[in-house]
C-alpha cells in the first residue's frame, strides 16, 4: 500500500511532463491546420515523398557514420582510461567530461572559427604555403561536430563497464592459454558489450535528431531531419507536419533501441558460442 | 633436483616498498599435493600468483621442469589455476567455459566434445552443458572451475583457496574429491589455504608461511608432531604455549617445576617456549598429578571434551574423552616426549 502511494509523485510527474506532451504531439500529427480538430493522415503521407525520405536517409547515414567513428575512437580511449593508474585516471576522466559542462552552442561555434575560410586551420595551411581549403559547410564538418560533441557519451559507458570488469576473468583467460589479443576478443570485448550498446545508443540518438550542429557547420536548409522539424515549427509554422516527423523519428529510434537491446541480451544472458 | 617439477629459488616480491614475500625457497615434486598454509597476508597467494605468472618476482627465479619460467607469460605455462572466486566467464555457457582452453589450442570439435564430457563426468555435473554460469550454486561453479582447468591436462594445478566460499559439509566432501582427483589423474597440486585442517587432510607436504617467510616445511605428521616454532605450533592445531627456561639438556623449568623432556642443545638457562598439545595432558586425581588446577570451563566437542584448567596464573587447554566437571580440582601431568621446547622468536 505504502509502495503504491510513494510511487504517486512519479506517476504524476510522468503524466504531466511525458504522457500529456506526447499525446499532444500525436494529436497535432494526426490533424491538419484549422480552427477545429480534423483527423487526417496527410502529414504522414507527405513525409513519404522522396524529398523528405532523402533527408531522413541522409540523417541516418551521417548518424551511423558518427556513431561508428565515435566507437572506433572511444573504445581505445575507454581502455586506456580504465588501465590508467587511479591517480591520473580521475584527472583524465575529468578532462573528458569538463567540455560537456560548457554550452553546447559555444563548443560548436568554436569549431566554426577553426574551420572558417580565414580560420586557424586555413591560416596554418597558408603558413606552409598550401592552398586554402573549404572545411566549413561540408558534410565532413557536420560529422566532425557530431563526433566531437558526442564522443564522451561513447567513452563513459564503455569505461564504466571496463573498470567494473573482474580482473580475475582476464587472468583466467590468460591462464587457459589466451594471449592478449585472444583475451580481448573472447573475454574483454564480449563482456563490455553492454557498455558499447549503451554508448552506441547515447551517440546515435542525439546524432540522428540534432539540428544545431548541422545548422552551424553546414548551414544548409534541409540538411537533416532535425533541421526539417525545426523549420516546420519555427519558420514554416506547420506544427502538424513537424509533429508527424517527430513521431516518425521517435518510432524509428524506439525500434533501433529495442533491436540493440535484444542484441545485447543475446550476447550476455544466453551465453553460448554466438559471440565468437 | 630433477624430480622437482616446480622450484623457486630466493624468490622475493615487493609491492610499493613492502616486502610481501621475503627470499623464500620452495619446491614440489611430481604428483605431490603441496599446500601453502598461513594466515591472511602471509604471502601465500602472492607466491601462487608468481608460479602462475600473474606476478613477476622482484628477485629470484622460478623453474618449471628445470627451465627458468620467471619471465614467461602465464599463457605459455603448462600450469592452470582454480581461482578463489571461480572466475567463470559469465557470457559463456558451461560447455564453452570448459572448452575455452581447448578452443585456443584449436582442437577439433569432436575432441573438444569428448574431453568436456569426460570432465563433466569427473566433477559429477553431467548434463550441465547448456546451463548458464549464474544458474549454478557455489559448489557447482567450483566444480566447473576445476573442470575448466583440468581439461587442459596441466602438469601442475594451482588452487587458490578454492573451497573458501563453500559451507562446511560441502567443503569436507570437496576435500576428499580433490584428493581423489589428484591421485587418479597424477597431477601435481599446489594448494593455498588458511585452513589448517584442510591442509592436514589433503597434503603430502605443507609449507607454512608467516609474514612472507617460510616457517616450516614438512609432511602433515611432521608439522603436527614436531612444530619448529611457537607460531607453527599455535597455527597447526591447538596448543598450550608457556614461558620456560632450560637449566640443562633434557630438563625444562616452567610452572615453577622442573620437568623431564627430550630436547637438548639449548644454552644454559635459555628462555624458551614450552608447547604442549591439549590432547597430551593427562588428567588425574589432584594428588596423583604433577600439577593441580581447577576446571573453569567444559565444552563438548563431539569426540572429546575441551576443558580449560586454571593452574596458578596459567590456563591449560585439555582435550579428553572423559569429563571433569566445572569447579573440580584435578591433577595434570605430561609425558617427557610430549613436551616440545622451542627457541623464542625475535
Amino acid at each position: 500500500m505504502l509502495k503504491k502511494i510513494s510511487s504517486g509523485p512519479y506517476w504524476l510527474w510522468s503524466l504531466i511532463f511525458i504522457v500529456v506532451p506526447i499525446m499532444l504531439i500525436i494529436v497535432f500529427s494526426l490533424s491538419v491546420p484549422g480552427d477545429t480538430f480534423r483527423f487526417s493522415l496527410e502529414n504522414y503521407r507527405r513525409f513519404m515523398e522522396p524529398v523528405y525520405l532523402k533527408v531522413l536517409a541522409r540523417s541516418v547515414k551521417i548518424a551511423v557514420e558518427a556513431t561508428l567513428i565515435c566507437l572506433a575512437i572511444g573504445y581505445p580511449m575507454a581502455m586506456i582510461l580504465a588501465k590508467m593508474h587511479l591517480k591520473y585516471r580521475t584527472i583524465a576522466v575529468m578532462l573528458l567530461v569538463v567540455p560537456m559542462w560548457m554550452n553546447f552552442l559555444l563548443r560548436t561555434y568554436a569549431w566554426m572559427t577553426i574551420l572558417n575560410k580565414n580560420g586557424i586551420l586555413n591560416q596554418l595551411l597558408s603558413l606552409f604555403g598550401l592552398p586554402q581549403m573549404t572545411f566549413l559547410y561540408s558534410e565532413g564538418a557536420v560529422l566532425l561536430g557530431m563526433v566531437y560533441n558526442f564522443l564522451p557519451f561513447m567513452v563513459l559507458p564503455i569505461y564504466t563497464v571496463l573498470t567494473k570488469m573482474d580482473n580475475a576473468l582476464i587472468e583466467a583467460a590468460e591462464d587457459l592459454g589466451a594471449n592478449r589479443g585472444t583475451v580481448f576478443l573472447k573475454v574483454t570485448f564480449p563482456l563490455s558489450l553492454p557498455g558499447v550498446l549503451s554508448g552506441v545508443s547515447m551517440v546515435f540518438m542525439p546524432a540522428v535528431s540534432t539540428f544545431v550542429i548541422s545548422d552551424l557547420l553546414y548551414g544548409g536548409q534541409y540538411m537533416l531531419v532535425g533541421n526539417l522539424i525545426q523549420q516546420q515549427f519555427l519558420v514554416v509554422n506547420d506544427w502538424h507536419f513537424g509533429s508527424a516527423i517527430s513521431m516518425l523519428l521517435m518510432v524509428m529510434i524506439l525500434i533501433t533501441m529495442s533491436i540493440m537491446n535484444r542484441l545485447g541480451q543475446n550476447g550476455i544472458e544466453q551465453g553460448g558460442g554466438n559471440i565468437w | 633436483m630433477m624430480d622437482r617439477i616446480v622450484n623457486g629459488i630466493n624468490v622475493s616480491k615487493v609491492y610499493n616498498g613492502v616486502a610481501v614475500v621475503k627470499d623464500i625457497d620452495f619446491w614440489v615434486k611430481k604428483n605431490q599435493f603441496l599446500t601453502i598454509l598461513g594466515p591472511s597476508g602471509c604471502g601465500k597467494t602472492t607466491t601462487l600468483r608468481m608460479i602462475a605468472g600473474f606476478e613477476q618476482p622482484t628477485a629470484g627465479h622460478i623453474f618449471f621442469e628445470g627451465l627458468d619460467i620467471t619471465n614467461i607469460p602465464p599463457y605459455k605455462r603448462a600450469i592452470n589455476t582454480v581461482f578463489q572466486k571461480y572466475a567463470l566467464f559469465p557470457h559463456l555457457n558451461i560447455y564453452e567455459n570448459i572448452a575455452f582452453g581447448l578452443r585456443i589450442k584449436k582442437l577439433n570439435e569432436k575432441e573438444i566434445e569428448k574431453r568436456v564430457a569426460r570432465m563433466l563426468e569427473l566433477v559429477n555435473l553431467k548434463g550441465f552443458e547448456k546451463r548458464k554460469v549464474h544458474s549454478l550454486s557455489g559448489g557447482q561453479q567450483q566444480r566447473i572451475a576445476i573442470a575448466r582447468a583440468l581439461v587442459n591436462e596441466p602438469k601442475v594445478l594451482l588452487l587458490d583457496e578454492p573451497l573458501g566460499a563453500l559451507d562446511l559439509k560441502l567443503r569436507k566432501e570437496m576435500q576428499i574429491e580433490l584428493k581423489n582427483m589428484q591421485r587418479e589423474l597424477g597431477i601435481t597440486f599446489i594448494y593455498v589455504t588458511h585452513d589448517q585442517e584442510e591442509a592436514l587432510t589433503m597434503s603430502d607436504k605443507i609449507i607454512i608461511m608467516n609474514q612472507g617467510e617460510i616457517q616450516q616445511t614438512g609432511s602433515p605428521i611432521d608439522i603436527y608432531n614436531e612444530p619448529e616454532n611457537a607460531f607453527v605450533a599455535d597455527f597447526i592445531g591447538e596448543s598450550n604455549i608457556f614461558d620456560g627456561t632450560m637449566p640443562s639438556d633434557c630438563r625444562v623449568l616452567f610452572a615453577n617445576r622442573e620437568f623431564e623432556c627430550v630436547d637438548s642443545g639449548f644454552q644454559t638457562n635459555e628462555s624458551v617456549d614450552v608447547v604442549i598439545r591439549p590432547e597430551d595432558v593427562t588428567l588425574s586425581e589432584p594428588e596423583a598429578g604433577v600439577l593441580t588446577g581447577e576446571v573453569t570451563s567444559v565444552v563438548f566437542k563431539g569426540v572429546h571434551y575441551e576443558m580449560l584448567i586454571q593452574e596458578g596464573p596459567r590456563t591449560w587447554m585439555v582435550h579428553n574423552t572423559l569429563m571433569a566437571p566445572e569447579g573440580a580440582m584435578v591433577g595434570l601431568s605430561v609425558l617427557p616426549n610430549d613436551i616440545h621446547i622451542m627457541h623464542k622468536e625475535g
